[in-house]
């Protein structure tokens, strides 16, 4: 744990070396009988530490430039190396080991499991390491405290709003303290108030601990948080992300 | 252990569709310990009879004392026994118990099974009030060998017009059939006939030991060709051929109630199985979180298959606890018919088996789902 809490604690660094980049990516899917290219030739680099943006309208290719970036879908061509590993050659097992250790993911609409409390969502992810019992569960409510939902642990995802949720999201993405935040809509299902504050704690987390994060979002307002925007449209970069 | 929680959570997640999925299951598994208890008490009858026994009853009534003597003289008996006897308890009517009155010698030659130490067999054999009794009513009630017995007869009267027989204790015999057979007290039948107010001189049933199998139907036929001009006639059978006429009797019952009941298990399979499948179909986004979370398609699996056996095993524990206690009921009614009816170890364990089989079925058809499903998509549609 303490190198999850020097890195949750440790004084936001200047944007590094390139932490992900996409070269000559492409992405299509077949769709009735036709072939449907989302991604063109997409060339993309982030740096370590970085907080982007992603905006563009609805298919793009955001979100499914997020998922190749996540693991969890594979390029049709092109090469995708995050942290020094080409990911888009790994093998089925190799990719979900690779996930579980440096991805964590944000989703829009939380996906918490229901029928489990906030502390065991967070525990979740810990599960696929040999940690104790004992170790996850302090990693877990290490990583609720650092979301400001510490008292809330015991309490299922029903009994929390919108944006306790998505804090017990974060706190699920950030327990393993991965590599990568990959963020998909994360206030798009909040009113303003809570949206401002996943926006603050997603803001400390890149600036206070050091934690690179790709944000999806349709919203200007939370774009706006980030250190830099990458607009997107018909499977392309507009706006190349600027230093 | 540590994906318990997980597993118990979704086990959990709709309790009334989980606890009407148990009570398919445990009903299930209530029929099969059922039918194995009664296919155990069939097999059990055909463990207790000897292909070298066979059985003279009368064709009509009770047969004379009188025909013991000639039946030993037919050609191929070795020995001959012969019963009468009457319900007897103990203290109270509630120790209610079968007295059998026989020939001493003659018994212990028929049935090897029972096994009596020489020293209480020479002490048995002359003393005329002298009983032998089996380990588990000795046990029962306390009874040491020389002790004086009073037992109690309801409806069979002495010659005093009492009830009471004092029997002396010569002897406790051991036996490896059912505990049924470790219940009998067994007197002399001189002492029985001596003493009754009516019905002297009369027998239920003779039982002859053979020197050859082979022989039954001949010897059963000179038994009762001896006997063919006299009245009452009699009616030998070899001891198998009538149990096996007792299972028959009974077989076609038991057939048809295997196959509704393997119906029936079908049916509940086909439950557990639908349930399974829409408890995953419902759940598809959150495998898919999970995948996204780094776990990989075994782990996933191996999650959903074990919920489906859990589900299978608490159902089915359920179910054959309940066909044990069923069958304990049951067999205080039917003991006398099937002695040896109840849940055996080889069904407890082929149970056990059953359930975890039925469980990696139920979970394997929902598991193509989970096979199939990208996290993209489904988060995507999610």
């Amino acid at each position: 744990m303490s190198a999850t809490i020097a890195s949750m604690t440790a004084p936001g660094p200047e944007i590094r070396a390139p932490l992900a980049a996409l070269d000559g990516v492409t992405k299509t899917y077949r769709r009735g009988g036709e072939t449907v290219e989302v991604l063109q030739a997409l060339d993309l680099t982030v740096p370590e530490g970085d907080f982007l943006a992603l905006m563009g309208p609805s298919g793009s290719g955001k979100t499914t430039l997020m998922n190749l970036l996540g693991g969890i879908d594979r390029p049709t061509s092109g090469t995708i190396t995050i942290g020094g590993t080409r990911i888009d050659n790994l093998g089925e097992a190799a990719l979900t080991k690779w996930r579980a250790r440096h991805v964590g993911f944000i989703f829009q609409l939380y996906h918490l499991l229901p029928v489990l409390s906030a502390e065991r969502n967070v525990e979740l992810p810990l599960l696929l390491t040999n940690f104790s019992r004992g170790e996850r569960r302090r990693r877990a409510l290490a990583a609720l405290k650092l979301v400001g939902l510490s008292e809330r642990g015991k309490h299922k995802p029903t009994e929390l709003s919108g944006g306790q949720e998505q804090r017990v999201g974060i706190a699920r993405a950030i327990v393993t303290d991965p590599t990568i935040l990959l963020c998909d809509e994360p206030t798009g299902d909040l009113d303003r108030k809570a949206g401002d504050e996943i926006l603050e704690l997603l803001r400390a987390l890149n600036e206070e601990h050091g934690k690179t994060i790709i944000m999806v979002t349709h919203d200007p307002h939370a774009a706006a948080c980030a250190k830099h925007t990458l607009h997107m449209d018909k499977g392309q970069l507009v706006t190349e992300p600027h230093h | 252990m540590k994906y318990w929680p997980l597993l118990w959570s979704n086990i959990k997640r709709k309790k009334l569709r989980t606890i009407f999925t148990l009570f398919a299951v445990a009903s299930a598994f209530a029929l099969f310990g059922l039918l194995a208890s009664m296919a155990h008490g069939m097999n059990g009858v055909m463990q207790i009879v000897s292909a070298e026994r066979i059985q003279t009853r009368a064709k009509l009534g009770a047969l004379p004392i009188s025909y013991g003597p000639k039946i030993a003289a037919v050609q191929g008996v070795r020995s001959v026994t012969w019963f009468n006897g009457f319900r007897g308890y103990y203290q109270d009517e509630k120790n209610t118990f079968q007295v059998i009155a026989t020939n001493p010698r003659g018994f212990l030659q028929v049935y090897p099974e029972i096994s009596l130490g020489a020293q209480a067999r020479k002490a048995w054999f002359g003393d005329k009030p002298g009983a032998i009794v089996g380990s588990l009513i000795a046990k029962r009630y306390g009874w040491k060998v020389g002790q004086r017995i009073p037992v109690q007869s309801k409806n069979t009267t002495r010659q005093d017009g009492s009830h009471t027989w004092y029997i002396t204790l010569d002897g406790i015999y051991a036996t490896k059939l059912p505990d049924r057979y470790k219940n009998f007290v067994l007197i002399h039948y001189q002492y029985f006939n001596d003493s009754i107010a009516r019905g002297k001189n009369y027998v239920g049933q003779f039982v002859e030991r053979i020197g050859d199998p082979r022989q039954v139907a001949v010897i059963s036929k000179r038994i009762d060709g001896k006997f063919a001009t006299s009245f009452p006639q009699t009616r030998t059978a070899s001891e198998v051929a009538e149990t096996q006429t007792f299972i028959r009797e009974f077989g076609n019952i038991g057939f048809i109630t295997l196959v509704v009941g393997a119906a029936v298990f079908f049916s509940m399979l086909l439950v557990t199985v639908n349930t399974m499948s829409q408890s995953v179909r419902e759940r598809t986004s959150e495998l898919a979180v999970l995948k996204a979370l780094g776990f990989g398609r075994g782990t996933v699996s191996g999650l959903v298959l074990a919920e489906a056996v859990g589900v299978t095993a608490i159902g089915g524990a359920l179910g054959l606890g309940a066909s044990w206690l069923l069958s304990k009921a049951i067999y205080k009614s039917v003991q006398d018919v099937l002695p040896a009816l109840g849940l055996p170890p080889a069904a407890i364990g082929l149970g056990i088996l059953l359930m975890i089989v039925f469980g990696v079925v139920a979970g394997a058809l929902p598991l193509r789902q989970v096979f199939r499903l990208r996290a993209a998509d489904a988060l995507r549609r999610a």
